[in-house]
């Protein structure tokens, strides 16, 4: 029923939407603590930075991408002259794109949840003799698992959606960078293409409907663990 | 020992103190906003003084002159808070064994001392106000503090369930060797654990010694009068009578018994057994004093004794009475000029049954 073509959008979407999540993980996750625990100059800055992929027109990030991550650029040099790695138009691209896009998702989910996080108890755990990093681990990030499982998923939602920034700095490369919805793009711009278009659809819905489902069970699971429900 | 000598200043309060612990367990006492749970937080280390020293035992947890300031989870100070601040995703035995990294042999000795044996299983959730209270005291105990902090750790539950957790705070006193400084609003609660007091009011410290003679200064009567003034002593149950609706009582069998002889008390009906020690409260104003034994009163106990001290106060006579425990006697001016109240005079304490209250069991 399903060409090679269609299986190859999916599986790719599904691993760049995969790795995106998980760059982007540790450091969304430090960016959200520094942003909801700690004081220092110039937060706000960099409080609007991380949201700047939420305003800006993907196109733009995904050109900006290029930019730096060319072989000309100066990541992207550098990465090329000294390992001999492309980024530009490779999958790697796709999951790049994608996490930059969805950083600020994952960001705002996570801050929240670390926000609701009572520092009295930190203060309890330090009491205790845990070091900063050993509260964090054992107490504020299982409190705050509900919010850091929310921002994966809608950062994983995210990235199988990308679109303008994917296609501005991963290209169109059949089986390489043509993700769901890029894929789905190149259908409607073909003749004869709707039938093959409609499946796609189909399938983005039923997997973003299936993460959130997801999502939401594993949500409630954690939350029972945590007791903040009972 | 603890020395702290600390200023710290916010916009709308300031706290300037400087006292030194004796004994093991120091009562600190102040109405709110006195600024005791800001002391509390100052020697923990979850807030830094503006300028002074913290020095426990030989350690300087905290010096602005020389720049030291040992981190929180450095100072081994062991904390129970007012909320208990249990850990929502561990169970009760994961609570308790958070504080102690290495496999403790203090665990099961505590878990008994404080009879937490049966909730080890449960969530935070599931437990009492009162077993809560229990668990943060044994986590904190299973820290292996070097001093025990307790910030108000019984203002959060009723009073039943206070009486309840009182006798557990006791036995950690007699029975783990840890110097505690323990906060309250509540004077009669303190003093059910110790004698030693500092005294907070408005940021300062107003008077910090033993509770019995603190209590004679002006500046620390004018705290302590309205808010839970009162005389908390030791007295074993010899008997029960119910159908007269009392039990009669025996103080001063542990303290000070090589002194004086013990004295008999009619009490109101404990329920405690006999043979027992209770801890009582009388109020200083319902005791009244006699040149003489009285005949033909309904008051049960004349108690005869010896004055020790009196001092003048704005509006009363504060009598010190030794009467096999030393009590303190509030009476007015006029009736201290009437009786013409001067130490080492013979008197008797008169006392009604009703006057006799219970705060709780040894």
């Amino acid at each position: 029923m399903w060409t090679s073509e269609e299986w190859s959008a999916l599986l790719l979407s599904l691993r760049v939407s995969l790795w995106s999540v998980a760059i982007m993980l540790i450091p969304g996750i430090g960016c959200a603590w520094l942003l909801a625990r700690k004081k220092f100059n110039g937060k706000l800055l960099v409080d609007a930075l991380v949201h700047l992929p939420l305003a800006l027109p993907p196109v733009v990030v995904g050109y900006l991408l290029l930019l730096a991550f060319g072989r000309r650029g100066w990541i992207g040099g550098l990465l090329f002259d000294n390992w001999g790695v492309e980024i530009a138009f490779t999958w790697k691209a796709a999951a790049i794109a994608s996490a930059v896009m969805g950083f600020p998702l994952l960001v705002r989910s996570v801050r929240l949840a670390i926000e609701l996080v009572d520092v009295r108890i930190e203060q309890a755990a330090r009491t205790l003799g845990s070091s900063p990093a050993r509260v964090f681990l054992t107490i504020t990030l299982p409190l705050a698992m509900p919010g850091v499982l929310a921002g994966i998923v809608l950062a994983f939602a995210r990235s199988l959606g990308e679109f303008g920034a994917t296609i501005t700095f991963a290209g169109n490369i059949e089986g390489v960078t043509r993700t769901l919805p890029v894929a789905i793009y190149t259908y409607t711009q073909t003749p004869g293409g709707d039938p093959p278009a409609m499946r796609l659809v189909l399938i983005s819905i039923g997997l973003s409907f299936g993460a959130l489902v997801l999502s939401e069970i594993l949500a409630r699971r954690v939350g029972r663990r945590i007791g903040m429900t009972t | 020992m603890i020395r702290a000598a600390v200023q710290f200043e916010r916009r709308d309060f300031s706290l300037e103190v400087d006292f030194q612990t004796e004994g093991d367990v120091t009562g600190i006492f102040g109405p709110s906003g006195a600024g005791k749970t800001t002391l509390i937080n100052l020697i923990a280390g979850l807030e830094r003084p503006d300028r002074g020293s913290i020095i426990l035992d030989e350690t300087t947890l905290f010096d602005e002159r020389k720049s030291v300031d040992v981190p929180v989870h450095r100072r081994r100070m062991g904390v129970v808070f007012q909320e208990h601040r249990l850990f929502p995703n561990y169970s009760v035995e994961g609570n308790l064994r958070y504080g102690s990294q290495r496999g403790s042999e203090d665990f099961h000795p505590i878990v008994e001392l404080l009879e937490l044996g049966s909730l080890l299983q449960k969530r935070v959730q599931q437990l009492s106000g009162g077993e809560r209270q229990r668990v943060a005291l044994g986590r904190a105990l299973l820290s292996n503090p070097r001093l025990l902090l307790l910030d108000e750790p019984l203002a959060s539950l009723d009073q039943r369930l206070r009486q309840q957790v009182i006798p557990y705070l006791r036995r950690v006193r007699d029975e783990w060797a840890v110097p505690m400084l323990y906060v309250s609003h509540d004077l009669t609660e303190i003093l059910q654990l110790t004698e030693q007091l500092l005294i907070l009011d408005r940021g300062q410290s107003v008077g910090q010694g033993r509770y019995a003679d603190v209590v004679h200064q002006d500046a620390v009567q004018a705290i302590v009068h309205d808010r839970g003034m009162n005389n908390v002593l030791v007295a074993r149950v010899l008997a029960h009578q119910p159908e007269e609706g009392i039990s009669l009582l025996e103080i001063g069998p542990s303290l000070d018994s090589a002194q004086s002889s013990p004295r008999k008390l009619v009490a109101p009906l404990s329920s405690s057994p006999v043979g027992t020690n209770v801890l009582i409260s009388i109020r200083p104003w319902d005791i009244a004093l006699a040149a003489e034994p009285v005949h033909g009163v309904s008051i049960q106990n004349q108690v005869r004794g010896v004055v020790t001290r009196c001092s003048n106060h704005e509006r009363s006579v504060l009598v010190d009475v030794q009467i096999g425990s030393p009590i303190m006697v509030e009476i007015s001016r006029r009736s201290a000029a009437t009786l013409n109240v001067r130490t080492d005079q013979p008197i008797t304490c008169l006392i009604k049954t009703r006057a006799i209250q219970y705060v709780g069991t040894q």
